[in-house]
């Protein structure tokens, strides 16, 4: 069988992260598919009313519900529910990281100095371990390195003796 | 007046009376043109009965509808004094109205309490009841208020207060003493100041201070300037009095006079701060350092102030909070 090469696919149940108009950084489900460019989407746990949006308007989530084409909200509801949609994506690297956007725009410009000034710190830190971690292997690495020689060249001195 | 009134009113009732009676008269004509055209069935009673029916239904209409229409003229006094005063009212008022409406109604003018004359509107109370000098019989209407003996020919000009010049202009309300701020322009563009305070000018008073990012205390336009967020609490002690608009004034070189050497030798002498202001500089900055020492982040806040801003990769100004 060939490759997949599309991981994620427009399909009826499909749970898509908006990103524009009134309800932009909302979840919704796919509902129905009305044309190459839009969809039916519906979001009951997020507050999203019934609507058309089109594709490009939003972003594909891993998470695929269980229903059925032009299910009616209450099913839509269970589903959503029983597959923790809301609990699962709040888990999840890409809400997290909308939060790390958030506080990083509320920062002020003191906020932004600070955290300039312990991310150096930090960075001091782990480059001083790395450093000494560094040389230390160094270190034992040499005097392998001179073991070795010496383990190697001691037979080579007694081999000259022995020819002279 | 009243005579005019009279008559007009009375014209009214010839006019009211013709109205009633056009209505009887065709009762009674329509009746007998139908039978006339029908003379074959039609009883001779039935017209007569119609004709006896309908002048005897306007009669009996008109009064009752008049009644209804009319209340009694006791009733409209009162009801009038209830339109004007609507809280309780005062008995002499409600004699004085009484007795001026009574006329009114005698002389048969237009409603009691609401007589024109000209254009005005008068209220009841606005007139009392007198008899008239020199005569046995009569009354005679007084106005309360007496018209002015005097009119002036023209009227006069008011007096307006005069233009006060604004003496401090205002400051953008994010600027308060204190506030850290990042200057924009000049010299120390880019570079993290203390605001002072707003000089009566318009301008600004700020200070690096001096010992952490060399920026001394200096005049700066508000619109150069952006508030940050951080503020360092300089409430409690002052800055000196003759630090002012005057104190920062540059001083003019005197003209060289005409006759001594050339004018174009003379090289233009470099800033070099005077020792009172020298002075002043170490007197604020001593007193804003100990300000920040007085933080617990002190240490931060003078790392803060002495790096300079800049905007870096995917920083938008308008999109920053300051």
């Amino acid at each position: 069988m060939a490759k997949k090469v599309f991981r994620k696919l427009i399909q009826i149940g499909r749970v898509v992260f908006i990103n524009n108009g009134r309800y932009k950084g909302r979840l919704a489900a796919i509902v129905d598919i009305i044309d190459g460019s839009r969809g039916l989407i519906d979001g009951p746990c997020t507050r999203v009313p019934r609507q058309a949006l089109r594709f490009a308007d939003m972003y594909l989530t891993n998470y695929v519900l269980k229903i059925n084409r032009g299910q009616r909200e209450k099913l839509l509801r269970q589903a959503w529910n029983e597959a923790e949609i809301t609990k699962q994506f709040a888990k999840s690297r890409w809400s997290q990281n909308l939060k790390k956007g958030k506080l990083r725009d509320q920062m002020t410009d003191y906020c932004k100095y600070k955290v300039g000034r312990a991310k150096q710190s930090r960075n001091k830190i782990v480059r001083n371990l790395f450093n000494q971690m560094k040389k230390s292997s160094l270190k034992t690495q040499r005097k392998a390195l001179l073991k070795k020689r010496l383990a190697t060249k001691k037979p080579k001195q007694k081999v000259a003796a022995e020819k002279k | 007046m009243f005579g005019s009134l009279r008559s007009f009113q009375g014209e009214e009732d010839i006019m009211e009376q013709a109205t009633i009676k056009e209505p009887a008269k065709a009762a009674t004509e329509e009746p007998a043109k139908a039978a006339t055209m029908e003379p074959a069935k039609a009883d001779t009673k039935e017209p007569a009965k119609a004709d006896a029916k309908a002048p005897a239904k306007a009669a009996a209409k008109k009064p009752a509808k008049a009644g209804a229409r009319k209340p009694s003229k006791a009733q409209k006094r009162k009801h009038i004094l209830k339109r004007y005063f609507k809280k309780k009212i005062p008995s002499k008022v409600v004699k004085k109205f009484n007795k001026v409406a009574k006329i009114m109604e005698e002389k048969k003018s237009v409603k009691a309490g609401r007589i024109r004359y000209g254009s005005k509107k008068l209220k009841p109370n606005a007139y009392y009841v007198k008899p008239i000098a020199g005569k046995t019989e009569g009354t005679q209407l007084v106005p309360v208020k007496k018209s002015p003996a005097y009119y002036a020919a023209q009227l006069k000009e008011k007096k307006r207060p005069k233009r006060v010049k604004i003496s401090k202009r205002p400051v953008r309300s994010s600027l308060t003493p204190g506030t850290v701020c990042i200057v924009l322009a000049g010299l120390h563009k880019g570079k993290r100041v203390v605001f002072l305070k707003g000089l009566p000018g318009g301008l600004c008073l700020i200070t690096g201070p001096h010992k952490v990012n060399s920026c001394p205390m200096r005049r700066v336009n508000q619109i150069y300037l952006i508030a940050t967020s951080l503020k360092i609490d300089i409430s409690w002690f002052g800055i000196p009095k003759h630090v002012n608009d005057r104190y920062f004034r540059r001083v003019k070189a005197p003209r060289p006079r005409k006759k001594e050497g050339d004018i174009f030798e003379k090289k233009k002498e470099a800033y070099f701060p005077s020792d009172q202001r020298k002075k002043d500089q170490a007197v604020v900055d001593g007193n804003v350092i100990s300000a920040i020492r007085r933080r617990p982040d002190k240490k931060m806040v003078f790392g803060y102030l002495g790096t300079m801003f800049a905007l870096r990769k995917g920083m938008y100004p308008h999109r920053l909070k300051f």
